[in-house]
């Protein structure tokens, strides 16, 4: 699915960088160079902005006034001051996130999928991810259509990292949230827990990975 | 305006109608003195003969010249009145009038008038109306001004005693002395009243014009030594207490323009210090681009080294501006930081992914995890970022390719924790205590990575000091470092 997202950003060479880096990710986007022409715009028809704050024609943080009174589509605001009273201000007026130049295609990429990322598709109660199946009222899970016996702390472990897919989860929020308090909480436990899951889900053991120095991810290979 | 001349102009205004004023109490008192002098002389002349000389021929009297002879009662009257300082007729007033002997204007003129105010003497001038109004009011006697042609005189109505003959009021008429006279001794006596007044004005103020131009100059030589000297404070006077308050505010001023001048100089080392951080980074960078063009140029398959290092170079070059800047805020408020509410896991994702491009390019493993509920606290994005960021960028610099570096954002009750860790070399236990300090700007041997990041993790320190967190260093399990910092969250 393509996302559209509007540049408005008045440096040419930047624009033209932005706009190569990000379609180049997929990503649908058109580019404005004058702040007044985003006043103008039709926020619905875009998913995301990109709005730079110094601008010709109108200010920046207008433009981002004008958005928000329009719609509530995420707006990353490109900031070159690295100034705290632009940035709180920008976040008051409802910006979402900020990226400070100078900042990497990637980072920018990054910041922009971050924002367009959606909680884990949870349709009529069931997760569904790469052949895994998870349905949340019956408690019950299935590889491949195969299904899978898992104890409560395995199928709550499996639940936590599948509602955040391709996200890293701290062991210690695990071990407070899916372990059970009366019996043994430590993080050990919760690996022995893990090591289990991975068994029982056999071929697809490998989504649940290991992150170093963090906890788990639940990996299904897209861009997270 | 000088002072002397504020004084002497203040002398005048003061003297000038003190001496008017005297002048017309003098004039006064004059008038009335030749008013009674001048009665005194009508009734004295006519008691003592006059009135019979008066009463046996009014058409004629006073007597013309020749008629009765140098015998008549003005001779007698001059004789008598030795305390008249105005000089006595000695002949009759006619006589004076037409044919004008010298002495002419000191004489006095009396004419006789019945008691209707009309004179049986042709001669005799008309009775003036006022004097008549006053004498009909009841007076004994009365005067007005008297003008002739070139001088003014007086002209004095009496009462006799009696009050009926064609002598029952007399005129008595003389022209003042020297009228100029009197002006000209007015003018004198104000001229030496004035220096007289001013001599001692400039006496009493000559000495205090002397101090204020004293500390005048003084106040000059300590604005032109920074107000390093002070300006003399003597007697006990409006102009100590000027001295004293110089003094004062010199102090005040000194103490601002010394803060002001210490932070100028700081301000300069900074930026020499900065200059030389920034030229060095960026001269490497250009080093590697020339050795990517002429790669390219021969034609050989670019070398990914020195793209890599281009690129680290480029973003700690970037990463080094933005430590400067916020080391400039941190210099520049000693204590302060704006406080706003900042949410961690937005500050930890956007940190992370600064410097994800670079841990992937050196092949090195950043993760990093966050609590599903947004986490708040309270302080300043930018200096908590920078401060985060400085972590994340110090473990991705020293670990190896093919290490980690983490970091982990947990919520726990009331506060959270922010671990940055990485499976790198760690840090030497004899350096741990050391490496928060600003190293390479205390000691000036400004080697460009010294001992990990002296001035990133000091500002990490301080930022966090500030926001009343606590930043600890310990081993991480995998033997790497462990940089974490504790604080409250925010209610909200």
């Amino acid at each position: 699915m393509t996302h559209k997202i509007l540049l408005v950003e008045d440096d040419e060479q930047l624009g033209a960088q932005i706009v190569a880096h990000l379609s180049e990710a997929g990503f649908a986007i058109q580019w404005l160079q004058r702040g007044d022409l985003a006043l103008a715009v039709t926020p619905r028809e875009y998913e995301l902005v990109i709005l730079d704050l110094m601008l010709p024609g109108a200010f920046g943080l207008d433009v981002l006034k004008y958005l928000r009174s329009h719609s509530d589509l995420p707006v990353l605001v490109l900031s070159a001051k690295n100034d705290t009273a632009v940035k709180v201000r920008a976040l008051e007026l409802g910006a979402d996130d900020y990226v400070t130049k100078p900042f990497w295609p990637e980072e920018l990429i990054a910041r922009v999928s971050a924002r367009l990322r959606r909680p884990g598709l949870e349709r009529g109660g069931a997760i569904e991810l790469q052949g895994l199946r998870i349905d949340v009222a019956a408690r019950t899970v299935s590889v491949d259509g195969l299904a899978v016996e898992l104890t409560r702390v395995e199928f709550e472990l499996l639940l936590a990292l599948a509602r955040r897919p391709n996200q890293a989860i701290a062991r210690a929020w695990l071990a407070e949230h899916v372990l059970d308090p009366e019996r043994d909480g430590s993080e050990r436990t919760l690996d022995v827990h893990a090591s289990r899951l991975r068994k029982k889900l056999g071929a697809k053991g490998a989504l649940v990975a290991t992150v170093w120095g963090v906890g788990y991810r639940l990996q299904t290979g897209e861009r997270a | 305006m000088k002072l002397r001349a504020r004084l002497a102009i203040a002398v005048l205004a003061a003297a000038v109608p003190v001496v008017i004023g005297l002048g017309v109490v003098r004039a006064r008192v004059e008038w009335s003195t030749a008013e009674d002098g001048l009665a005194e002389f009508a009734r004295d002349k006519m008691v003592l003969g006059g009135r019979e000389a008066c009463e046996n021929a009014p058409e004629v009297f006073p007597f013309r010249p020749g008629s009765r002879g140098p015998s008549g009662p003005f001779a007698r009257g001059g004789a008598r009145l030795p305390r008249d300082p105005l000089a006595v007729p000695q002949v009759p007033p006619r006589a004076l009038l037409e044919d004008s002997p010298p002495p002419a204007e000191l004489r006095n003129e009396l004419w006789a008038y019945g008691p209707d105010f009309v004179s049986r003497n042709r001669e005799a001038p008309e009775f003036p109306s006022e004097l008549r109004a006053a004498l009909e009011d009841g007076a004994e006697q009365a005067s007005i001004d008297w003008m002739l042609p070139n001088r003014s005189g007086i002209a004095v109505a009496v009462r006799m005693p009696w009050t009926d003959g064609p002598c029952a009021v007399v005129l008595v008429r003389r022209a003042v002395v020297g009228p100029q006279g009197a002006v000209r001794d007015l003018v004198i006596g104000s001229a030496a009243l004035c220096l007289v007044l001013m001599g001692a004005v400039f006496l009493a103020a000559g000495p205090i014009v002397e101090r204020v131009r004293r500390l005048t100059s003084q106040v000059r030589d300590s604005a032109a030594a920074k107000y390093a000297t002070q300006v003399e404070v003597g007697g006990d006077d409006e102009v100590t207490e000027l001295a004293a308050a110089f003094n004062t505010a010199a102090s005040e001023v000194k103490l601002n323009l010394d803060g002001l001048e210490a932070r100028e100089s700081a301000l300069r080392r900074f930026v020499e210090n900065t200059t030389h951080d920034v030229m060095l980074p960026l001269t490497v960078l250009q080093g590697h681009l020339t050795v990517l063009r002429r790669r390219v140029e021969a034609g050989a398959s670019e070398d990914r080294q020195v793209v890599l290092d281009a690129l680290q170079e480029a973003h700690y070059m970037a990463s080094l501006i933005q430590n400067l800047s916020a080391a400039s805020r941190l210099e520049s408020d000693p204590r302060g930081i704006e406080s706003h509410e900042v949410d961690l896991t937005a500050l930890v994702e956007r940190a992370v992914a600064r410097h994800a491009p670079i841990a992937r390019a050196r092949e090195i493993a950043l993760e990093h995890a966050v609590p599903p509920a947004p986490t708040r606290a309270k302080g300043d994005v930018t200096l908590l970022e920078q401060a985060v960021s400085n972590l994340i960028h110090n473990a991705v610099r020293y670990v190896e390719p093919g290490g980690h570096v983490a970091v982990v954002l947990d919520s726990k009750g009331q506060g959270f924790s922010l671990r940055v860790l990485d499976d790198g070399p760690g840090i030497p236990p004899e350096l741990k205590s050391r490496v928060f300090e600003r190293a390479f700007r205390a000691d000036g041997a400004r080697s460009r990575h010294p001992g990990g990041m002296g001035l990133g993790l000091s500002i990490a320190k301080d930022v966090c000091e500030r926001h009343g967190f606590t930043l600890e260093l310990r081993t991480s399990e995998a033997g790497g470092a462990e940089f974490e910092i504790r604080g409250t969250k925010s209610s909200a």
